[in-house]
């Protein structure tokens, strides 16, 4: 069997430019009525294997089983994740396709320092989706879904001015425009907002290129009217470059940040907006809009540019507040040996960063994201209510927070703060609470000893003040709201690690914990890694249902898909100020020939103005 | 209509440790009261059982097969099914142990469109008062509180 096509169901079942015009309610009903149709099917999009899981050979020492799919056709396979020569792989086979063995964790030692950390979410209360198959063919959420949505992504369009070479992804190539209307994308929003025990509170735009959309400012004040208070914008950055006023626009409208991919910080790693990310970055500081950098991370192409995308980020610290490195994911299929020169995994990376900053930044500086699970722990037991937490998986991502002196030194958080100490003490305080000790008593005890986790005379000159930086942290502990987190984040650089899944290494114990989700158009809610994985169950399948056929929207809009193209003048964008002074001390951009910058664009897949 | 039940202890490992025992107690619903059923009992296996384990357990407990599955390198797993035939609503008790703590928990069922659906189930993460319930489920089952005093 082969995998499934998104034609399983073919459209038109329904017209979305009469869906389009309703309400958010009689969307709601129209979605809800299709969600079960859209579900994979058993024996028709994929097939069930598990039993017995591969035998380890010499050498290799078990770590753990899970299970996993196999890359060609979907079946659902029992796996076995085994460490060899202090590295973590992946080994599963299908009976029809055969064996497939991928890197799972580049280092054994940073495998098991992350996995203590791990803690379970309290699940999902109101679950999106019945029970009838298994993970990850089920997603919806289902009751088994263990995290609540941290991260709620609603892609807004599938239209792209880029044709990178990689994507297949846009509305030119899919063949269909999807662009949900205002109404429905409340309707997502509302569905989000439903969740218990804790309900979204953090939105990413998405696409495609949610800029290309003309009313991506009224969806952002939709996303605040329906109770987010977290908003991001997730951006290619060409339109930012060359529209000083969206930038204006959206922080108006109540957008919090905007996550640009950056990818390096030459032509060569970074074709997609090495030229214009630098306008990017000025109009947002125009706008006083803070940025991530969104670098994906891929081995033989950019990992040797880690430290000098940290270096980028710390020299535009006024506007870039974090960096959130994303190891490449690699979907498609792709030959072995290919796959080896492309796959990095979380601890690879922290190891090239280590190298590439001298060491001022060590791979025991980093946290797994369930890390902080204390913290709202502590609050909860507190507040006596569910808090947001983060109970992703631990071999999902990465995070620290970094500081910086005047003379270039980088200083993470963990050189002065102990952060197993403050954790261990906020769990032993939150156990106190629901022990039944006086939570007030208990909190007083935390916020006397914590003093002793912090040591000022290693931190960096400005917050040399014990009192001033327990400041930050009582805030962050006990308000526990996003004006503190901001105060926090103005004097720091967050540097963050995400590595989204893909068939090769895929693991359903990581999938079941995801908390990066997408709303789906039938108002199913889905973790990142199915949605992205198996597009032609998810993704692909639920878009095309709700979407325009192409003459259809060219019809609605009196544009032309075909003619929102991207077209890149390099030279006037090298001849500008901002981009001559944005990578000056970190890369010597200025020495590359025109016509080697030139050809960068162009091999991507983005044309030049001669 | 059959029902399943499950009889289980686990000792995970990954991705965190857990210790988790559960005896599963199933009770016919009917007459004003519960009457416990027999049942026919054979071993776990994961091509019949791992969807109605997850239908079970996976928000109760917060446990699915995928979790049995990645925690069974250096754990166990011992697992009994009872399928029992069942005429009427039902009510299953879940005694359970979990990392050293001890649980009481209900789900209900009622037959709808030819089978058992389940009504109610008792969450480990976001348990009300046992009295409070109680007092549910009886009133979804059409008993009198008492009818549960035992259980």
């Amino acid at each position: 069997m082969e995998r499934a096509s998104v034609g399983v169901l073919e459209r038109p079942l329904l017209k979305y430019s009469e869906l389009a015009n309703l309400s958010p309610e009689e969307i709601g009903e129209v979605a809800k009525k299709y969600a079960p149709v859209l579900m994979p099917k058993v024996g028709v999009d994929y097939k069930v294997y598990i039993g017995k899981p591969p035998e380890l050979r010499e050498g290799e020492r078990l770590v753990a089983y899970t299970l996993s799919t196999c890359p060609h056709c979907y079946a659902l396979v029992t796996a076995a994740l085994y460490e060899k020569e202090g590295k973590v792989y992946e080994r599963k086979v299908c009976p029809e396709h055969g064996e497939f063995e991928e890197l799972y964790f580049g280092n054994y030692a940073t495998y098991e320092r992350f996995r203590k950390w791990q803690k379970d979410g309290k699940g999902v209360w109101t679950p999106n989706a019945q029970l009838a198959a298994l993970c990850p063919f089920n997603c919806g959420l289902c009751p088994r879904h263990k995290s609540h949505t941290a991260l709620l992504n609603i892609a807004v369009t599938n239209r792209c001015e880029l044709r990178c070479w990689y994507c297949f992804f846009y509305a030119v190539k899919a063949g269909y425009v999807y662009e949900p209307s205002l109404n429905h994308i409340r309707f997502m929003l509302r569905e989000a907002r439903r969740m218990l025990p804790y309900p979204a509170i953090a939105v990413q735009l998405t696409g495609g290129e949610p800029l290309l959309r003309d009313d991506i400012v009224d969806i952002v004040r939709i996303a605040r009217e329906e109770g987010y208070h977290h908003i991001q914008v997730n951006t290619e950055g060409i339109r930012l470059a060359f529209d000083p006023d969206i930038a204006i626009k959206l922080r108006e409208a109540g957008t919090n940040v905007v996550y640009m991919s950056f990818d390096g910080v030459t032509p060569f790693t970074n074709p997609k907006n090495h030229w214009e990310a630098p306008y990017a970055l000025d109009n947002l500081r125009r706008a006083k809009l803070g940025v991530v950098l969104v670098p994906t991370v891929i081995k033989d192409y950019n990992l040797h540019e880690v430290g000098a995308i940290i270096r980028f980020g710390v020299k535009h610290a006024d506007i870039v507040r974090g960096v959130n490195m994303q190891p490449v994911s690699i979907v498609g299929r792709v030959p072995k040996r290919e796959r080896d020169k492309l796959r990095v995994t979380i601890p690879d990376v922290l190891l090239e960063i280590e190298k590439q900053t001298d060491g001022q930044i060590k791979r025991e500086d980093w946290y797994p994201v369930p890390t902080v699970v204390p913290i709202s722990r502590f609050v909860e037991a507190l507040r006596g209510r569910p808090q947001f937490e983060l109970t992703t998986h631990f071999a999902c991502g990465a995070a620290t927070y970094l500081f910086w002196d005047d003379d270039g030194e980088l200083i993470p958080i963990t050189r002065f703060v102990d952060v197993d100490g403050v954790m261990q003490l906020l769990d032993k305080a939150a156990e106190e609470i629901t022990s039944g000790r006086n939570k007030y008593v208990v909190a007083l005890s935390v916020l006397s000893k914590l003093g002793r986790y912090v040591d000022t005379s290693k931190a960096p000159k400005r917050f040399r003040s014990k009192r001033k930086f327990l400041r930050y942290i009582f805030n962050i502990l006990v308000k526990h709201d996003y004006s503190s987190l901001g105060e926090f984040h103005y004097q720091a650089l967050f540097l963050g690690m995400m590595h989204f899944q893909d068939p090769y290494n895929y693991d359903v114990s990581r999938v079941q914990r995801c908390d990066v989700h997408y709303a789906m158009p039938d108002g199913r809610i889905v973790p990142f890694c199915t949605f992205n994985v198996f597009p032609e169950l998810y993704r692909d399948r639920a878009q095309k249902f709700f979407s325009y056929e192409i003459k259809e929207w060219e019809r609605l809009t009196g544009k032309k898909l075909a003619e929102e193209v991207y077209v890149r003048n390099v030279k006037k964008l090298m001849e500008g100020e901002p981009y001559k002074r944005a990578y000056e001390g970190v890369a010597d951009v200025l020495s590359i020939p025109y016509e080697e910058h030139v050809l960068a664009s162009k091999k991507f897949g983005i044309p030049v103005a001669e | 209509m059959k029902v399943k039940a499950f009889n289980f202890s686990a000792s995970l490992r990954e991705p965190h440790p857990r210790q988790v025992a559960v005896e599963t107690i199933v009770y016919a619903a009917n007459g004003g009261g519960l009457r416990r059923l027999e049942c026919w009992e054979r071993g776990f296996s994961f091509e019949l059982d791992a969807l109605d384990f997850d239908a079970e357990f996976g928000d109760v407990l917060q446990l699915t097969t995928a979790d049995v599955v990645r925690g069974l390198a250096g754990g166990s797993f011992e697992c009994r099914v009872s399928e029992c035939a069942a005429e009427s609503a039902l009510l299953k008790v879940y005694n359970v142990v979990l990392n050293g703590r001890n649980y009481k928990l209900m789900a209900a069922y009622k037959p709808a469109e030819g089978r058992l659906s389940r009504v109610y189930a008792d969450i480990v993460t976001n348990l009300a008062p046992w009295e409070e319930r109680v007092r549910v489920v009886s009133k979804l089952l059409g008993l009198p509180p008492r009818a549960l005093e035992n259980v």
